[in-house]
C-alpha cells in the first residue's frame, strides 16, 4: 500500500468531491438541497457578488447536467427540483442557456399536468431579467390569472450582437423604454440604486439636499439593477421626485462589463470606462470620508 | 370593493410604510379632542367674585376658540392629505407595534427562543429541514429582523401559519407578499390582501410613490424589497426567495 501516500489521498478526495454532485443515484431533490445550501452559505458569508454568482452557476452545472433526452422520463418531483435549480442558476447568472433549461423542465411538467403558478411566475421573472420581453408578455397572456408584470416595448433597441453600455429610459406613459447607448469616454459616475431599497432612498435624499454632492452627481447615470421585476411605477415615482437623477434600466448586465456588483446602492466612479473607485451602501461603507476619497481619486485620475 | 375583486388586483411586491410617530402626533385631531374635553370641564368650583368669573369666561372662550380653530385646521389637513396617506400611516403604526411586541428581535433572542420553544411553536409546523433552512436565512439588524427567505414557508404552510411564524419576528405584515402561500380559509384570504392596495403613484397622481423629497409624509423610503436580502454595509442584495425588510 505504498502508493497510498498523502498527495494521492488528497487527489482522490478532490476527485470524489468534484464528482459527488454528478452521481446519478442522487435524487434531484438531494442535489437541490446541496445547491440551496451553497447559495445560503454564500449569502451569509457575504463573499463578493461576482464570486457568489460564479459559485452558484458552476455548482448548478456540476449538480444538474441538462439532458434533453432524459427529461421526459423524469419524475414530477425531480422535474420540480431541477426547475428550481435552473431558476437559481438563472437568477444569479442570467444566461440564456439556463433559461432554455428552465423552459425544458417547465414543458415537461406541463406535459405531466404538474406545472404550478409559482413556476410560471418564476419563468416570467427570468424572462424579465434577461429582457426577453416578448416571451414574458406571451406567458402573461397565457396566464392572465397570475397578474404578471407587463413587459414594456423597447424602442431603438440594440442591433443583434451589439453590447455596449446603455440606459433604457422610461417614456412618460411608462409603456416604452428608449434604448440609449452611453459613451463612457472621459469621466462618468454610475449609480446602481432602486426605489424599493431604503438605503438608495436615503442616498438620493442626502445627495439632493447637499449642494456639494448634488454638484458631483449632476451628470451621474442612475440605473436599477437587472432583476426579475422592473417595478416601473416605483421607478417612475423616483423620477418624478428626483428629475435631476432620473433612473433607468440597463438592457443586459453584460453591457456594463466594468461593473461587478449590483447591490443597491453602489457608486462607480469611471474614467474612460475603467472603474477608478467604488463605494457601496448609504451611509457609505467606511463613512462619508471614503466617499470623499473616492470622489477625489476620480477627479484626480488621469485620462 | 369586494374581497374577491381585491384579490384580482395585480400582485404587489412591496410594502410601503410611513413617517415617524412623533411627527404624526403634532396636530392630531384625537389629541385635540382630548384637550378640548379637559379645558371645557371646570376643575374648580365656580367663584362668586365677578372679576374671577370674567377671567374664567374669557380664558374658557379663548381656549374654546383656539381649539375649534386648530381642530378645524387639523381636520382640513386630513382632508388635504390623501386617504392613501392616512391609510399608509395606520399601517406604519401597526407595523411599529408588531415589531415592538415581537418576541424575537435579535440572534440572541432567537437562540433563547429555540432553546425553550414548545412543540406548539409556529416554527414547528415546518418540517425539520424547512425549519432549518428558514432559520439559517434570517438576518438581523439593530432594528430587528432585516431579511428572511420565504421559500420554506411558501412551500409548506398556509397564509395563517406563515403569519404566525412571522409574528415571532414582528414581520407578519409582509405575509401577503408571499404570493404562493396556500389559501385554505377566510383568515388566509384576509391575510393575503395587500394592505396598501393602491399607492398614489399607481394612480398616476401628483404625489411620488414614497420618499418624495423626504417631506411629503408618504413614506420616506421605508419599504420592503421583494427578492432582495439585507446586505452589508447598508445595501440591499438581489436574493431569490428573500424579502429585505424596511428594518434592514
Amino acid at each position: 500500500m505504498r502508493w497510498l501516500n498523502y498527495p494521492t489521498l488528497l487527489i482522490a478526495l478532490f476527485w470524489m468531491n468534484a464528482n459527488a454532485g454528478s452521481h446519478v443515484d442522487r435524487s434531484a431533490v438531494d442535489r437541490l438541497h446541496e445547491l440551496e445550501k451553497i447559495e445560503t452559505d454564500s449569502i451569509r458569508s457575504q463573499i463578493a457578488e461576482d464570486r457568489r454568482d460564479d459559485l452558484i452557476v458552476s455548482s448548478y452545472e456540476r449538480l444538474f447536467r441538462f439532458d434533453d433526452s432524459k427529461i421526459l422520463r423524469m419524475s414530477v418531483e425531480d422535474l420540480q427540483a431541477s426547475f428550481k435549480a435552473a431558476y437559481l442558476a438563472t437568477f444569479f447568472g442570467i444566461h440564456l442557456k439556463h433559461i432554455a433549461e428552465m423552459e425544458g423542465y417547465l414543458n415537461a411538467l406541463e406535459s405531466q399536468h404538474a406545472a404550478t403558478s409559482a413556476q410560471y411566475t418564476r419563468m416570467h421573472d427570468m424572462y424579465m431579467a434577461a429582457r426577453l420581453f416578448d416571451k414574458a408578455n406571451k406567458l402573461r397572456e397565457q396566464h392572465p390569472d397570475l397578474h404578471l408584470e407587463v413587459a414594456p416595448l423597447i424602442v431603438a433597441g440594440p442591433r443583434d450582437g451589439e453590447a455596449r453600455p446603455n440606459k433604457l429610459g422610461i417614456s412618460t406613459d411608462g409603456n416604452t423604454l428608449l434604448y440609449t447607448p452611453i459613451d463612457t469616454k472621459g469621466k462618468a459616475i454610475v449609480v446602481i440604486a432602486h426605489p424599493l431599497c431604503h438605503f438608495s432612498m436615503k442616498a438620493i435624499r442626502d445627495i439632493s439636499a447637499r449642494s456639494d454632492l448634488s454638484h458631483v452627481f449632476k451628470e451621474a447615470i442612475w440605473l436599477a439593477p437587472p432583476g426579475s421585476s422592473l417595478d416601473m411605477k416605483q421607478v417612475q415615482g423616483w423620477n418624478k421626485s428626483y428629475p435631476a437623477a432620473t433612473m433607468g434600466f440597463m438592457y443586459r448586465r453584460e453591457d456594463w462589463p466594468m461593473l461587478d456588483a449590483w447591490a443597491t446602492p453602489t457608486f462607480y466612479f469611471l474614467n474612460n470606462g475603467k472603474v477608478v473607485a467604488r463605494v457601496q451602501g448609504w451611509p457609505p461603507q467606511g463613512g462619508y470620508e471614503s466617499l470623499d476619497r473616492a470622489i477625489n481619486a476620480w477627479r484626480n485620475s488621469k485620462d | 370593493m369586494s374581497l374577491y375583486e381585491r384579490k384580482l388586483q395585480p400582485r404587489s411586491r412591496y410594502r410601503m410604510t410611513e413617517a415617524r410617530l412623533s411627527s404624526h402626533f403634532r396636530g392630531h385631531p384625537d389629541r385635540l379632542t382630548l384637550s378640548a374635553k379637559g379645558s371645557t370641564t371646570p376643575s374648580h368650583p365656580p367663584s362668586t367674585r365677578k372679576s374671577q368669573m370674567n377671567l374664567k369666561y374669557f380664558v374658557a372662550s379663548a381656549s374654546f376658540s383656539v381649539l375649534v380653530f386648530s381642530s378645524g385646521l387639523a381636520l382640513s389637513q386630513e382632508d388635504i392629505a390623501p386617504n392613501q396617506d392616512s391609510h399608509a400611516r395606520r399601517i406604519s403604526y401597526q407595523r411599529e407595534i408588531d415589531e415592538a411586541r415581537a418576541p424575537i428581535k435579535s440572534e440572541s433572542d432567537l437562540r433563547k427562543y429555540l432553546l425553550t420553544e414548545s412543540l406548539s411553536s409556529p416554527l414547528n409546523r415546518l418540517s425539520p429541514d424547512a425549519k432549518a433552512r428558514f432559520i439559517s436565512s434570517l438576518i438581523f439588524s439593530e432594528k430587528g429582523l432585516g431579511s428572511y427567505n420565504y421559500q420554506s414557508l411558501e412551500d409548506e404552510l398556509t397564509a395563517s401559519q406563515i403569519y404566525d411564524v412571522l409574528s415571532l419576528f414582528g414581520a407578519q405584515a409582509t405575509t401577503h407578499l408571499i404570493s404562493g402561500a396556500k389559501v385554505e380559509s377566510k383568515a388566509d384570504l384576509l391575510i393575503m390582501q395587500p394592505q396598501v392596495i393602491s399607492l398614489p403613484c399607481e394612480e398616476g397622481g401628483d404625489l411620488p410613490c414614497h420618499g418624495g423629497g423626504g417631506d411629503t409624509g408618504s413614506g420616506g423610503g421605508e419599504v420592503d424589497h421583494f427578492e432582495y436580502s439585507c446586505g452589508s454595509p447598508h445595501t440591499c442584495i438581489s436574493t431569490p426567495g428573500a424579502i429585505c425588510m424596511h428594518t434592514c
